[in-house]
């Protein structure tokens, strides 16, 4: 069973992704389910994919969202050859920023874009990409024994000299760090510079240009899929079988990591009339879309995250489906607009992050955070996903308040991991 | 009331629904060997269950006497088994063509109706199970129909559509080491008599009824029809104590009597007057310019 | 395999002819999956796997945590596998020709045809080979729900599922395994999920916990052994579990290590 990096052994008889790169020695001793961020050395071939590593829990290839702390939270990062699927909160504000953050971190590590929307023109999302904190100067920690260390390299993380025994521990990154080379931080009122654009590789997908004429109806009754589905299948298979990512010409050139990522889709603007009706014709055409994606992920050097706008879809059963059928489910639940904005719990934060699914992918376990209550807000510099706290108790109306509130939000974020049921207890302690 | 239709066999068709948790076939196959017993000749179509499965634990003597229509190995014709049961061979024509004319009584069992109602629609569904039980046919009279039902698998729209086309309808209910069978039967009169009962199936599938309650005793427990009234019809007894003894103000009793007499004895009242300066006292008598 | 399992579910030598469910409700259930799959190759059963939703080395990785090599199962005629996921990018995007023997042909029409070429694919990889030695033959599907999602109703997924046990069960005395992942809002796949629960002798439920998350206890299975024979009653029985690399560990309800 011959791991990723072997791009000679890549022949298109097996199927090599999400496979994890060849163990070397394993340090691990303990079980899984303790939480430390030990950095198994994986000595053997590794693949110099830029942008990548493995993963610490099973060795999988691991690329980056482009936001730091998403990417612990999902234990890491999103592994390649999988799918993520963000539920866009009510304005899609936050969803389509996330978009944004991962293929701004796609053309920082130079791997190649396919971008696909029917609302926006592709060319017009990619203008307006994040720009990256590459001049950054590192800021110092809080804690005061990290202000001894001398100068910082690269992985900070390295180079503590007295707090030696916190190197490793794994925190929530919510601080700006220099930049490493896995994940980086970006600037939303910045945009990317047009040097910088050019040198990615990127391909588009706009719905609306690609209005349906003759051919297309006598190619689509062979496979009959709704058309704008099947064209937007095409364009990516198309896509990743001439760029070599399915393991067709291995010896083009060095590896690459293809990005796709998908704009709302299953809303009306792609034809499809499950977010608008009650009882909709379309009832298989999503899920047959993403089922047929997840064969052409698994078995190329790519990732893909689409948001779909759950919030309108009427038919739950539909919803339940295409999150069977995707990896990595998140939801994102803004403040915007509802009364939470005004709840002083929520005072401090844009809104909560559900993950509502992380995969198991070649092992029984999971590596995503045991946090569940997590909230997230935006700053110029930085997107943070943290644990939600309790504001500190100042008066005496607002812990009873907070009390029923956090049973309402345990309610909502129990279901987590896939592990759990929707918790009707609130449990005190 | 349960007893006495599985030992006389209840007319027309009776359908037993039961769930995932409380299986229902140990009853129908009770119910098979009552029929067996009566010397009925029956006919069992089976679509969930292959024969092993369906007979096993039953008597091997009388499962011998049963004629089975395999519907499960085939029901489609992917096969092309010319002996087994399709499911469009569930039509009145067909099923008779393969009844024949024993000329006995015949009961015919369907395991399950819920196969049957996931495939075709309610209605032809409907019409059949009539078409087969309500007429006489040539050579065995009037048909009887046994047919098992898996109630958690339709809406209960549809159950109760269905209860009203059948005759009877028991329904597996209940936890425990006792099964719990809600039985709803309705005579060829129209009437319609419902019961609970508590029930064990024996090893040797006679039924031990443990407690009956049917809507005959429930006429004991009548409803109170002045329960939950906004007034009062009736009195407590304090109620009705304080109400004897509220002193009436027009009524002369003994009391207001003796008072009276005894102040009767005081000096005679007076009038005690005081002029107001308002008052325009004259002491002449206007009547006195009359002249009469 | 997981030992524990092995012990709570009877252990013994395989019995044949019986139908098992895994139903997950809102959780993981792979891990009872690759319980039954190492279990049934270390017996030495011929197994044919339809896996619908992972790719082979997802499988195989997990396999060989378990003790059991996949490839070599496969290599020697052993172990008939069927990628799902391949099947259907081969049927979108290969040749014309290739399609029609293809299994997963029914995803040509819009509205889903019946799985029948999906049965016949069951049939040819279980036929006894000519000459050899004829083991007892197992069924696995993985999930069940996604034919669902693909566009069969649910009337063709049963007929589908009947298919299959009166040919492996009934005809060939083997058995068949399912799962299906699935929720009590998606009525379909409920339909379909009671409807096999009724068919079948032996059903494992895993689900989350009632209370909500916990890092120790990942959730509970339920098992119920369907009765047997006439007369019998259901028998059920709970635990809760916790997952780790390799196994999978069992306790009773409210005893967790991490309790105790």
């Amino acid at each position: 069973m011959e791991g990723l990096p072997q791009c000679t052994a890549l022949r298109a008889g097996c199927s090599k992704m999400a496979a994890p790169s060849n163990q070397g020695v394993n340090c691990r001793e303990m079980s899984a389910g303790t939480e430390t961020s030990f950095r198994r050395k994986v000595r053997g071939k590794l693949p110099a994919i830029r942008g990548t590593r493995p993963s610490v829990h099973n060795g999988q290839l691991l690329l980056s969202t482009g936001v730091p702390s998403l990417d612990h939270v999902l234990g890491g990062g999103l592994a390649v050859g999988t799918l993520l699927l963000i539920e866009e909160d009510t304005y899609s504000t936050y969803s389509n920023l996330l978009l944004k953050y991962f293929l701004a971190e796609g053309v920082v590590n130079g791997h190649e874009i396919y971008i696909a929307s029917a609302s926006e023109d592709p060319a017009n999302i990619l203008k307006d990409l994040p720009a990256p904190l590459t001049d950054e100067m590192p800021k110092p920690d809080d804690r005061k024994s990290e202000k001894q260390t001398s100068g910082f390299t690269e992985d900070p993380q390295e180079t503590m000299k007295i707090a030696w025994r916190y190197q490793n521990m794994a925190k929530v990154e919510s601080l700006p760090m220099s930049s490493t080379r896995f994940g980086h931080y970006y600037d939303i009122s910045k945009t990317i510079s047009p040097e910088m654009l050019q040198t990615a590789k990127s391909h588009s997908f706009y719905w609306p240009g690609t209005f349906l004429n003759q051919e297309d109806s006598l190619l689509c009754s062979s496979c009959e899929m709704t058309c704008d589905y099947y064209r937007l299948l095409e364009s990516i298979q198309r896509v990743i079988h001439e760029g070599g990512y399915d393991g067709s010409n291995p010896q083009k050139r060095q590896k690459n990591i293809l990005r796709i990522g998908i704009q709302s889709l299953g809303s009306v603007l792609w034809g499809d009339d499950i977010c608008s009706s009650e009882h909709p014709q379309n009832l298989h055409s999503l899920t047959r879309f993403l089922y047929a994606l997840r064969g052409l992920l698994r078995t190329s050097l790519s990732t893909c995250v689409i948001t779909v706008p759950a919030h309108l879809i009427q038919n739950k059963a539909i919803m339940l489906r295409v999150r069977n059928l995707s990896d990595t489910v998140v939801g994102l639940e803004s403040f915007i607009g509802s009364e939470k904005e005004t709840n002083p719990l929520y005072k401090d934060y844009h809104g909560l992050l559900h993950v509502h699914q992380v995969p198991r992918l070649n092992s029984l376990t999971c590596d995503a955070s045991d946090t569940k209550d997590l909230a997230f807000k935006l700053k110029r510099k930085l997107f943070a996903i943290e644990r939600l706290h309790l504001p500190p108790d100042l008066s005496d109306t607002v812990s009873r308040l907070s009390k029923q509130d956090l049973a309402g939000s345990a309610k909502l974020l129990s279901s987590g991991c896939g592990t759990a049921a929707a918790g009707e207890k609130h449990l005190d302690f | 009331m349960l007893q006495e239709l599985r030992t006389t066999g209840s007319p027309g068709i009776t359908i037993i629904s039961d769930s995932v948790l409380l299986p229902g076939r140990d009853l129908l196959l009770s119910f098979i060997l009552a029929s067996l017993q009566r010397g009925e000749q029956l006919h069992v179509i089976a679509f969930d269950v292959s024969r092993e499965d369906f007979f096993a634990g039953f008597p091997g003597e009388f499962a011998s006497r049963v004629t089975f229509h395999d519907g499960f190995s085939d029901p489609l014709g992917w096969e092309s088994d010319p002996s087994a049961f399709t499911r469009d061979d569930f039509t009145v024509t067909s099923i008779m063509k393969r009844v024949g004319r024993p000329e006995l009584p015949v009961t015919i069992v369907l395991d399950s109706l819920s196969w049957i109602l996931a495939r075709i629609p309610l209605t032809s569904v409907c019409h059949t199970l009539l078409g087969l039980t309500a007429a006489p046919h040539e050579g065995c009279g009037k048909l009887r129909m046994l047919a098992l039902l898996h109630g958690d698998l339709h809406s209960p729209a549809l159950l109760g559509s269905l209860s009203t086309v059948v005759d009877t309808f028991l329904d597996v209910r209940g936890s425990g080491e006792h099964l719990h069978v809600c039985v709803r039967h309705r005579r060829k009169t129209g009437k319609v008599i419902s019961s609970g009962e508590e029930l064990r199936i024996l090893d040797t599938f006679a039924l031990d009824i443990m407690m009956h309650r049917d809507s005959a005793t429930r006429k004991e427990n009548e409803v109170d029809p002045t329960k939950d009234l906004t007034f009062n019809l009736r009195l407590s007894d304090t109620e009705r104590e304080r109400k004897e003894s509220a002193a009436l103000p027009y009524v002369f009793s003994s009391n207001k009597k003796s008072s009276l007499l005894s102040s009767s004895s005081s000096s005679s009242a007076k009038i005690y007057y005081d002029p107001d300066p308002a008052d325009d006292v004259d002491d002449e008598d206007p009547d006195d310019d009359l002249d009469v | 395999m997981f030992p524990e399992l092995n012990s709570l579910l009877g252990g013994g030598t395989v019995q044949q002819g019986k139908v098992t469910l895994v139903a997950a409700r809102r959780t993981d259930g792979n891990f009872l999956l690759h319980h039954f799959l190492s279990s049934y190759l270390r017996a030495g059963c011929n197994v044919c796997f339809l896996g619908l939703v992972q790719s082979f080395s997802h499988y195989n990785i997990i396999a060989q945590k378990l003790g059991v090599n996949l490839v070599l199962a496969r290599g020697e005629g052993r172990l008939v596998f069927l990628e799902g996921l391949r099947s259907c990018t081969d049927l979108l995007f290969g040749k014309k020709e290739d399609g029609d023997t293809n299994p997963l042909r029914f995803l040509r029409c819009r509205d889903g045809s019946d799985l029948r070429p999906l049965y016949d694919f069951v049939c040819a990889s279980l036929a006894p080979p000519s000459g050899g030695s004829w083991r007892c033959p197992v069924l696995i599907v993985d999930d069940v729900g996604v034919l669902l999602s693909l566009g069969a109703t649910a009337a063709q997924v049963l007929d589908f599922m009947q298919y299959c046990r009166a040919h492996v069960c009934c005809k060939h005395k083997g058995n068949v395994l399912c799962l299906i992942r699935g929720d009590s809002e998606d009525e379909e796949n409920e339909l379909v999920m009671k409807s096999l629960w009724h068919q079948s002798n032996l059903v494992l439920q895993a689900e989350g916990l009632p209370t909500g998350f916990c890092k120790d206890v990942h959730g509970q299975l339920t098992i119920t052994w369907r009765a047997a024979a006439a007369g019998e009653r259901d028998r059920a029985e709970l635990y809760q579990y916790k997952i780790q690399d390799k196994s999978v560990s069992f306790f009773a309800r409210g005893l967790s290590a991490a309790v105790l």
